[in-house]
């Protein structure tokens, strides 16, 4: 993922790229750092994801003579429904196209449209520090803008049957959230469930970017964790084949329906390759399926190296495979201890751990692309995240439940509260002096170095410690050690 | 009620736990990681130190119809002049323009905090900003011109007391040294200027600041009848100016030819939005400034205008290109 971002910086002739693929996967083969990937699978996707690079169509450099007045293509992001707009991406021969429009939201992902208007470029920043849109259409390959009222018309619909679905289900949620809670909390509510931030508002979102807790408003492997685990719960009466069906089901409905962007591609992927481990009684290796969850996201789209959002989830993912054996070890102490004092004390400073290493991992990509750092996310991430992953499990609930009389007013009561106190936590904490810090980063070159420094000190570090672990417990899991006990 | 053996077993838990970072060699890598980020923060500061040492920036903000103007002093020291808004009744109305331009600016030049705010008068265009930064920026001191506005300006002020930052008010004849830098206050008068179209505007707040050889005078939204008195009680010490941020966006109501004639400035900064629908900055002023040679900046064609001066020499930079005299400034860097 790192290297093949090299590849699309570069945005060159063919034979460099695949000169460039070459040289990756030589790199590759050839480091094979301490015995910690297994060559293969890391040479294979690395190969794989430049190569998608180098072949995909809208990789070609055509360059726009003149902008369009009219494109047709395929609508090819998440169809979003704003209070006066729709906002989609169009796919054509010669490039990706924003689209906003207000003809309505009849449009689903993969529907092919036409689309008349005056397009514009995207205008470069007007102060330092702020987004950098004109940068983001460079890496996402999108040529021009439509303008605000861009006449859209279905070309053709036939086989998308699935996208109208989910886009049915993803709007009914939100209309679900939208009458059954106040105007305050239904934002949220949509947020949490479906990724849908539009209506959330502005210092809302800024409260949870100050607080390190903006991965709660998009689905990602701890919202499907959580319905998983759930489901689970709910059926574990069921045995385990029919638990793991029904939460393989449940997950790959909740990719589709937020969108399918790379969190939720990654998280399906990574539950799908764990179930499949444990049905064939084989470990699952967290890094090689990272890797794995890579590729599945880069088939999807291969520029998903340059987006921010992927970047973090799967360093963050790579923070936690990090922190994984310290969190393990307290894990099972706080099992073995029986004094209530003792397990939350242990809990808490495991959740502190976890989430400082995370922090950690992400901080050179935050402090680039966010331009300030959050000191306060370590401790912020446990209250946060524990009510979150109650909003998400009510939320839920009252979904499907909430027009049965009597449960559903308690559950949509329930939720309200959860909501309430997640903004009451989220706003606190943002107002606390130096919850969070300018970075002022602005050069690529700093996040390669430190993201390389930390790498290096988390290899020879957690070999070390890992070492010590594996002594401890023989039995325990440990992804960095080159002689893997099988569990 | 925990026993004293759940207590053991529970501290022997902690302590198992916490045996992994007791390892020794973990210790040593510690402490190398240590030291590095220590030597490195060190240096950091020290290059920024030495980096912003002897410069007096003066950034224009582009906050669309409004006016917002950071100053770093070169002894770090920070002041933020009004952080923009939306003018009342505009279309644009909701638009957070200190969230959304004048926060983002701080972060991106890693300012913690503020010195001083100074809130020039009470209209919405210069102030409504000022709610995020009372909220998100710790600030030492605030001063503003005493004269009553909206009820934005009520919501700031009550805002920036409740977070314990003395709000004073400002009167013409008071002076202050930043580092190197005096500061000197022209405006309001001590008794107001009454009677006029807009007596608000008339009292902004206008402070001129002398650096070495360089005077730069930044003057609200101040008009005609308080350019005509700053003429009459400061007229020496506004000729020739290095830098005059233009009142009023470049109104016609500002501006007049005597005083553009006798501060004949080198640099005009005109802050005004995009296809605004009050016609700033107007052409006629525009006009007087051509006449005189004075180069002129506007944030609705150059974005973020930076000027910086050592005392003896100066520099500008633009976020979008837009004079062939400034040099582009894509990252912030001073040119």
């Amino acid at each position: 993922m790192f290297v093949t971002s090299f590849v699309v910086a570069t945005q060159s002739t063919m034979l460099i790229r695949l000169v460039l693929t070459v040289l990756v996967v030589l790199l590759v083969i050839a480091l094979r750092p301490a015995g910690i990937f297994r060559r293969r699978v890391n040479a294979f996707a690395a190969a794989l994801g430049c190569i998608l690079i180098a072949v995909h169509p809208l990789a070609k450099d055509v360059p726009l003579d003149s902008l369009p007045t009219e494109v047709t293509g395929d609508v090819c992001s998440p169809v979003r429904t704003g209070p006066t707009s729709v906002r989609f991406t169009v796919c054509a021969p010669t490039g990706k196209y924003a689209i906003r429009t207000k003809t309505g939201s009849s449009f689903n992902y993969l529907d092919r449209v036409r689309v008349v208007s005056d397009f514009t470029l995207p205008e470069p920043p007007r102060n330092i520090g702020e987004f950098d849109y004109q940068a983001w259409c460079r890496f996402h390959h999108v040529r021009a803008l439509s303008s605000p009222n861009a006449m859209v018309e279905l070309v053709d619909s036939g086989r998308n049957d699935i996208g109208k679905f989910i886009t049915t289900v993803r709007l009914w949620i939100d209309a679900r959230c939208e009458s059954g809670l106040p105007s305050e909390t239904a934002p949220l509510a949509s947020g949490i469930l479906l990724s849908i931030t539009d209506d959330l508002p502005f210092e809302l979102q800024e409260a949870f970017g100050r607080t390190g807790t903006v991965h709660v408003l998009s689905t990602s492997g701890m919202h499907i964790s959580v319905l998983v685990a759930s489901i689970g719960t709910v059926l574990i009466w069921a045995g385990r084949t029919s638990t793991a069906a029904a939460g393989l089901g449940l997950s790959i409905i909740i990719g589709f329906a937020s969108g399918g962007g790379p969190a939720p591609i990654r998280a399906v992927t990574s539950l799908v390759a764990r179930l499949g481990a444990r049905f064939l009684m084989r470990p699952p290796e967290p890094w090689h399926l990272l890797c794995l969850c890579a590729c599945a996201a880069m088939i999807r789209d291969p520029f998903v190296v340059m987006d921010a959002g992927a970047q973090l989830s799967f360093q963050a993912v790579s923070g936690l495979i990090v922190a994984s054996p310290f969190a393990d070890v307290i894990s099972q102490r706080v099992q073995q201890s029986p004094a209530i004092s003792i397990k939350v004390s242990l809990t808490l400073m495991q959740g502190i751990l976890v989430s400082f290493v995370v922090t950690l991992i992400t901080a050179p990509t935050v402090a680039y692309h966010m331009q300030h750092l959050s000191l306060i996310s370590p401790i912020a991430n446990l209250p946060v995240g524990f009510l979150s992953e109650w909003a998400l499990i009510i939320g839920a609930l009252a979904v499907f439940l909430g027009e049965i009389p009597g449960l559903g007013a308690i559950l949509w009561t329930l939720l309200h509260g959860i909501l309430s106190g997640l903004i009451f936590v989220a706003n606190t904490l943002a107002e606390l002096p130096y919850s969070d810090v300018a970075t002022g980063v602005s050069s690529p070159i700093f996040v390669i170095l430190t993201c390389s420094v930390m790498t290096a000190i988390f290899i020879i570090v957690g070999k070390k410690i890992s070492k010590g672990i594996a002594v401890a417990q023989p039995s325990y899991f440990v992804p960095w050690s080159p002689s893997k006990p099988i569990l | 009620m925990p026993t004293s053996d759940d207590v053991a077993d529970g501290t022997r838990g902690l302590r198992i736990s916490l045996s992994v970072f007791k390892n020794g060699k973990f210790l040593r890598y510690v402490d190398m990681f240590r030291k590095v980020v220590l030597v490195f923060t060190f240096l950091i500061f020290q290059g920024c130190q030495v980096y912003s040492r002897g410069v007096l920036t003066v950034t224009c903000i582009d906050v669309g119809q409004g006016d917002a103007v950071l100053l770093a002093f070169p002894n770090g020291k920070v002041w933020l002049v009004d952080a923009g808004g939306t003018p009342a009744g505009d279309t644009e109305a909701g638009t957070d323009q200190g969230h959304r331009n004048v926060l983002p600016v701080l972060r991106a030049k890693a300012i913690q905090s503020l010195d001083v705010v100074v809130m020039t008068h009470p209209d919405e265009d210069h102030i409504q900003g000022m709610l995020a930064i009372a909220r998100h920026v710790p600030v030492g001191r605030v001063y503003w011109n005493g004269f009553p506005g909206s009820r934005t300006e009520q919501r700031v002020r009550k805002q920036f007391q409740q977070r314990g930052t003395q709000v004073e008010l400002l009167t013409a004849g008071s002076m202050t040294h930043v580092g190197d830098v005096d500061v000197h206050v022209l405006s309001p008068p001590a008794k107001p200027i009454l009677g006029t179209r807009s007596p608000e505007n008339e009292n902004s707040i206008v402070l001129l600041l002398k650096y070495g050889s360089k005077a730069i005078l930044l003057t609200g939204d101040v008009e005609a009848a308080g350019e005509q008195r700053l003429l009459s009680t400061s007229r020496l010490e506004l000729r020739n100016l290095s830098l005059l941020k233009v009142a009023h966006h470049g109104s016609d109501s500002s501006s007049t030819p005597e005083f553009v004639r006798w501060t004949h400035p080198q640099i005009a900064l005109i802050s005004c939005g995009k296809r605004n629908r009050y016609g700033h900055p107007s052409k006629d002023v525009l006009k007087r400034f051509e006449r005189i040679g004075t180069e002129l900046y506007r944030t609705d064609e150059c974005g973020m205008i930076e000027w910086s001066s050592n005392g003896q020499t100066e520099a500008i930079s633009t976020m979008l290109p837009c004079n062939e005299n400034a040099p582009r400034n894509a990252q912030g860097v001073q040119n």
